[in-house]
């Protein structure tokens, strides 16, 4: 007997339990995972045409264009940077990940307060309006692509499956954001981090939750 | 103890070789001076092409990720020598290694639909390893207290059929033990990249995935690791010869 190798009945033990247990092949699940993710998408577009869709609301459309190609510009890096994994299984570094989901939401911010900062009133304070309704839409954007795509990579990540679900949670908050700026009319720094960045870190904070409970092998 | 002769056996008895050329040459040198001799000075670099026991590996899981049964059984004919490797070092019980390679070989199997097309499979499954081995570790709170990995006379079998004169097998055994015992002081973090990287053959990115940091860490972590088992070596041949 080799010592510095497993036993011989391992093999036989492992295979008996491999038939005894289903996983679907790639080609299904692959599948499975596109369909649940478009699914969750249109949802999340549905509510937010229900909510009411691109509103002007008396903003110059240059305002209202730029913020959400900023918006979907930063949406789309930082998704890239923290979802995206390439051809590997367990996606970026920690401290990546990290870096990249404190920076993005402090761009966004960056960003449409610079960008509002050019129009007249641009930055003016909405007494009735404090954030809770971006706060809701954001939510109910994030809410179903995020359950989606935990589930899509469930059992995959067993280095950081927390942070990876937080950058998941974050990734679509931002995606949500963009949706939120070409629907809300505010640029008031109060009312953004209420109702703008909250949702994402709540997103994060749910990403990373459920991360470590479903992305974990 | 009987990590030590594990150990040995681990480093593929280069201990054992190190110590022949020591005697004949009558001085033992640093292991970067090692690896240079044997053309490996530049070996973080140089192991940037994968193993080939890697890419047979990738492929096996690719074609059981995309239906083929049966390639699962060659898939545990590359993987499970390595992980059994990898994880009987942190259980030092045979039996629960075993019972964690399974574990990792199963999850792998139940995550299959969901393996990349094209992704390394060994960092992943390395990785999958490691966290059932924190996880065990934190339920039982004991890091192992078994030790039964093993008959220490395999390795001295080993030693003997290397034809090497008796204080030369001593020495072998010593230094062996001095390693052993510098691995064990390691930081956590130093030693798995150092075990990763010197021990299961990783490269330095597959070693970065599996401990989710960057190369450059893994890089850094290493160096240090084999900087301290230098000095330790050098500290304690210095003592001997005096």
């Amino acid at each position: 007997m080799n010592h510095s190798l497993p036993s011989e009945d391992l093999k036989l033990r492992l295979l008996r339990e491999v038939e005894s247990t289903p996983s679907s092949p790639r080609p299904l699940e692959s599948k499975r995972t596109a369909w649940l993710v478009a699914i969750a998408l249109l949802a999340s577009f549905s509510v937010f045409l229900v909510f009411g869709g691109v509103r002007l609301t008396g903003r110059p459309p240059s305002l209202v264009l730029g913020t959400v190609i900023g918006t979907a510009t930063i949406a789309a890096l930082a998704i890239w940077a923290m979802i995206g994994r390439g051809r590997a299984m367990m996606g970026r570094a920690s401290s990546w990940l990290t870096a990249v989901a404190i920076a993005s939401p402090l761009g966004l911010l960056v960003w449409k307060v610079l960008w509002s900062a050019q129009f007249e009133n641009g930055l003016d304070a909405w007494e009735r309006r404090p954030g809770f309704r971006c706060l809701g839409l954001g939510l109910a954007m994030g809410a179903l692509p995020l359950a989606a795509m935990l589930f899509g990579r469930r059992g995959t990540d067993a280095v950081h499956p927390g942070r990876a679900g937080m950058a998941i949670g974050i990734g679509v908050g931002l995606g949500a954001a963009t949706l939120v700026d070409a629907w809300c009319p505010v640029a008031y720094v109060p009312h953004l981090l209420l109702g703008h960045l909250l949702p994402l870190a709540l997103l994060g904070a749910v990403g990373f939750w459920l991360g470590r409970k479903i992305l974990a092998p | 103890m009987v990590i030590e002769w594990t150990s040995i056996g681990t480093f593929r008895n280069d201990a054992a070789d190190r110590a022949a050329r020591e005697a004949r040459e009558g001085f033992p040198r640093p292991l970067v001076q090692e690896e240079k001799a044997q053309g490996r000075a530049k070996a973080p670099e140089a192991r940037v092409e994968p193993r080939s026991s890697d890419t047979a590996a990738d492929n096996a899981m690719d074609r059981y990720a995309s239906g083929e049964d049966a390639a699962f059984s060659d898939l545990y004919d590359l993987l499970a020598p390595r992980l059994f490797a990898f994880v009987l070092r942190a259980t030092r019980n045979r039996s629960e290694a075993e019972d964690l390679v399974q574990q990792t070989m199963l999850k792998m199997h139940c995550a299959r639909g969901r393996f990349i097309r094209g992704a390394g499979v060994v960092p992943w499954a390395f990785s999958i390893a490691r966290r059932l081995v924190i996880d065990r570790a934190r339920r039982s709170k004991v890091r192992g207290n078994a030790n039964d990995i093993g008959d220490p006379s395999e390795v001295l079998a080993h030693l003997a059929a290397l034809d090497l004169a008796a204080d030369e097998v001593v020495h072998a055994k010593l230094l062996g033990k001095i390693i052993q015992a510098e691995i064990e002081r390691l930081s956590p973090n130093n030693r798995l990249a150092f075990e990763l990287v010197k021990q299961d053959g990783l490269t330095h990115a597959e070693a970065a995935k599996v401990m989710g940091t960057t190369v450059m860490a893994v890089k850094l972590r290493t160096h240090r690791s084999c900087a301290a088992l230098r000095a330790a070596l050098h500290k304690s041949l210095d003592a001997r010869d005096a």
